[in-house]
């Protein structure tokens, strides 16, 4: 990534929103190895809405790397739909809103709208994020996240 | 042709002139003058409430519907206030970023909170004519029956 020095606002916001377009599109593809390289090492992911049994924030690459890995293990199949960027007037921060579609492993179909407001450090990582989401949608995609108790 | 007042301003009183309407929007909340509140509102506007639960709408299309809709709501408050507001505006002059939180004294006891954000559109007026609405439902909906007349 490239640092700020002689971009234009408008630069940055296209870079952001690119970096946004690449984060959705390796979650379709599973790939949180390369997804979590666009985070800042020392970021910050704040999920206000979560339903009980999921953190409210997560600090550090590791733990937001870890917490969306199991999510996304969750799914057979997923997509994002459309990405509907907006861009706020500090070119760093971009808000959106994405409509995860999926089937999960357990067969059940999961569909959810998510809003959030992601800032970018001066390299172009996501150094915070704000993720909000129906929680009651939710509570089936975080069920199918955690390991099976052993029931069979 | 015509061009509309809102056009001929720059983008920075757009924004400042968006910023005191949406101070207005809350502070008449707060006062439950909602046939005030509604003039702020195109008559066209249109919400959408993605989280919405029970009876609740997702959409509602119009003034006229927005402010009967939100004459229920204030009716079932004995007081609200709001503990957090701020507004972050967007690269789009018309839109803003709000994000607020409520503290109502319902009129059947108790209290409701919530932790919203919201994006409003703006027409060249200076009129809402979209708002995206997101409160967490969980909150939201043991209370729902407590805000409506009906």
């Amino acid at each position: 990534m490239t640092p700020n020095e002689r971009r234009t606002a408008e630069q940055l916001r296209e870079r952001n929103i690119a970096t946004l377009r690449n984060y959705f599109g390796l979650l379709r593809q599973k790939n949180t190895d390369a997804w979590i390289d666009l985070w800042a090492e020392r970021c910050v992911a704040f999920l206000p809405y979560a339903p009980e049994g999921v953190p409210r924030m997560l600090t550090g690459r590791p733990d937001v790397h870890a917490f969306h890995r199991d999510q996304i293990a969750a799914y057979r199949e997923v997509s994002f739909g459309e990405l509907a960027p907006l861009p706020l007037e500090d070119p760093s921060r971009v808000a959106a809103r994405w409509f995860p579609r999926g089937r999960l492993v357990s067969g059940a179909d999961y569909a959810n709208e998510h809003f959030g407001i992601f800032e970018f450090d001066g390299s172009g990582r996501i150094a915070v994020a704000t993720e909000f989401f129906d929680p009651a949608a939710a509570t089936a995609l975080v069920d199918a996240s955690r390991p099976s108790r052993g029931a069979v | 042709m015509a061009m509309p007042e809102g056009e001929m301003l720059p983008a920075a009183d757009r924004r400042a002139r968006n910023i005191d309407s949406l101070r207005r929007y809350f502070r008449l909340l707060e006062e439950g003058e909602i046939d005030e509140w509604s003039t702020l509102w195109a008559a066209e506007g249109t919400q959408l409430v993605p989280y919405a639960t029970g009876a609740l709408p997702r959409e509602i299309n119009g003034r006229d519907d927005i402010r009967v809709l939100y004459r229920n709501i204030a009716a079932g408050f004995e007081r609200l206030r709001y503990l957090v507001l701020e507004f972050q505006p967007m690269a789009d002059p018309d839109m803003m970023l709000a994000r607020w939180r409520p503290l109502c004294h319902l009129v059947g006891g108790g209290e409701y909170t919530n932790e919203s954000f919201g994006i409003f559109r703006f027409d060249a007026q200076g009129k809402i004519v979209h708002f995206v609405e997101y409160f967490n439902p969980a909150g939201f909906v043991e209370n729902y029956d407590s805000f409506s007349e009906e």
